[in-house]
């Protein structure tokens, strides 16, 4: 009796190890082909990933030199760097490269993946390249706002259009509504930027633009700054000439307004300025056609007229300098990459912005 | 009662064995870290802080040492200018540069150390858990109370040729 119900216990186990036996070849059946087929580390992949890895190293080692030639434009670009060779950005080179189309850039770098480049300081908020906060796919987007801006226009009205494209474009108000300069003084503060067409000021409005650039405003004004043929305002000596036959030179490439150094530029009206400004176009007198200076905690820039006959687009880029000039790009944590990728790699490399520490980020997926 | 404990226990172990294996396999599975980003970090610190003037860089402590005239050489690399100070015997300032400079610059995951002949000057305490990369410059230059400008015949003393390393982990 005892050693029949021995042996029925010995089958019972027999039964549950075989059930066991094959319960664990099921499971880790699947467990392997899980992992070898359905994570983003199979062999294929790995393949892949070095790929990319060996691709993001010379994209972004390429970055961070100088690039060739050493004062490369984006007519003028062989290879894509954007420091001196000294560790310190290049903000101008930054400026030609968002110039640069995205598919031309991928032929230069010698790369078939797709990738985004933003700089971010040290604070983690992203740095503005252009009027981008970074350079590449268009299937990333970054946070971005602007600021508050403003057009007033006096007696003429050349960069209407370009203001109503980038109300468009950004999905901004710019205000315009203004009764008269005393109204748009009077709450011109409420702006971070303003563009003001030969405004013809007053010397009490002039005082008062003063005071709005000193605290930290940014104007973009032309032709008649005031109303007098001549007068001090913003720090510079304008002056108004009766007549107009002369073409302007540019003669330095500034970073906001696109304009190519040697390109001549014919104004309407002739009137200029003197005194501590960075000249970006001269008349053949050597007088100031179109400059920029800071004064106070505030810039300005000026232009002797709008409307220009010109091989380029001015008005362009003055709406591009005025699209810039209101970035304000978000931080570093708002970058998103829409759509399906499968391997993406991030390169970080540090450098210097402005004589501040920063980061160059590349990112790089299939 | 009892059937219901020996389930308990049973289903206990089957989990234990199913999370065991899942760990095992995905550990097995999983692609090791790149390491050139340490290495990266290690080559762009000692190329920055060798490429930056000290009346460049935009940092609080080293402003105040211009100010109080304890830099005077203001085309000093701020690398030129850890090593000057370590060349005078004054550790504490070549220390505090150091950590100054590159606070911003190395983010709190990375170790990273500076040593200027194998001696440490700074160091940032924390283990190696992954890899080590390093980059050496050769510094050397003009000794304390030195004019640069002396004559043939009255060379100023120089010091070095050293080695600075920077080492940065992970």
């Amino acid at each position: 009796m005892l050693t029949i119900k021995i042996k029925n216990i010995n089958k019972n186990a027999q039964m549950w190890f075989m059930d066991f036996v094959i319960g664990i070849i099921i499971f880790s059946l699947v467990l392997v082909t899980y992992y070898t087929y359905t994570t983003n580390i199979s062999k294929q992949d790995v393949v892949v990933l070095n790929d990319l890895i060996s691709d993001s190293k010379s994209v972004s080692s390429s970055l961070m030199l100088a690039g060739f030639p050493e004062n490369w434009d984006n007519d003028t670009v062989q290879r894509i760097g954007v420091t001196g060779n000294n560790q310190k950005t290049n903000e101008t080179k930054l400026r030609h490269l968002s110039d640069i189309p995205y598919k031309e850039a991928k032929k230069l770098f010698g790369t078939a993946y797709d990738f985004f480049i933003f700089l971010e300081d040290e604070n983690r908020s992203l740095i503005s390249m252009g009027n981008e906060c970074g350079y590449g796919s268009r299937n990333v987007s970054a946070n971005i706002t602007f600021k508050n801006a403003a057009y007033f226009n006096q007696a003429e009205n050349d960069m209407q259009n370009e203001m109503n494209e980038l109300e468009q474009k950004l999905g901004i108000n710019i205000y315009r509504d203004w009764s008269s300069s005393s109204n748009m003084l009077n709450n011109i503060s409420a702006y971070d930027f303003v563009l003001m067409e030969t405004p013809q000021l007053s010397a009490s409005q002039a005082t008062q633009l003063e005071s709005y650039v000193s605290s930290g405003g940014f104007v973009f004004v032309s032709e008649q700054i005031i109303s007098a043929n001549g007068g001090t305002v913003l720090g510079v000596e304008y002056t108004k000439r009766t007549s107009c036959s002369q073409n302007a030179t540019v003669i330095y490439d500034d970073l906001f307004l696109t304009l190519k150094k040697g390109d001549k530029i014919a104004p309407g009206e002739c009137p200029y300025i003197f005194g501590s400004v960075t000249t970006i176009a001269e008349f053949p007198d050597g007088k100031t056609s179109i400059a920029k200076w800071d004064y106070g905690n505030g810039s300005v820039y000026y232009f002797s007229d709008f409307d220009v006959n010109f091989v380029g687009d001015l008005q362009g880029s003055i709406k591009d300098a005025f699209e810039a000039s209101i970035l304000v790009c978000g931080k570093a944590s708002g970058i998103r990459l829409k759509g399906n990728y499968g391997n993406l790699v991030k390169t970080e490399r540090r450098l210097l912005f402005k004589s501040k520490p920063a980061k160059l980020v590349l990112y790089m997926w299939q | 009662m009892k059937k219901g404990l020996f389930f308990t226990i049973d289903s206990i172990l089957a989990a234990g064995i199913v999370f065991a294996t899942i760990i095992f396999a995905s550990s097995f599975y999983a692609e090791e870290q790149p390491i050139f980003h340490v290495s990266y970090m290690s080559k762009d610190l000692i190329d920055t802080l060798s490429a930056a003037n000290v009346q460049d860089i935009s940092n609080g402590y080293i402003d105040s040492l211009i100010s109080d005239g304890t830099i005077t050489n203001l085309d000093n690399t701020v690398l030129d200018q850890i090593v000057e100070f370590w060349a005078n015997n004054n550790m504490e300032r070549a220390n505090k540069t150091a950590s100054n400079v590159t606070a911003p610059l190395v983010p709190d995951t990375y170790g990273f150390s500076i040593l200027i002949d194998d001696e440490t000057i700074y160091s940032r305490d924390k283990p190696i858990a992954k890899s080590l990369a390093s980059s050496k410059k050769i510094i050397s230059g003009v000794a304390k109370g030195q004019q640069t400008a002396q004559t043939r015949n009255n060379p100023p003393k120089l010091f070095g040729p050293v080695i600075v390393e920077i080492r940065a982990w992970q």
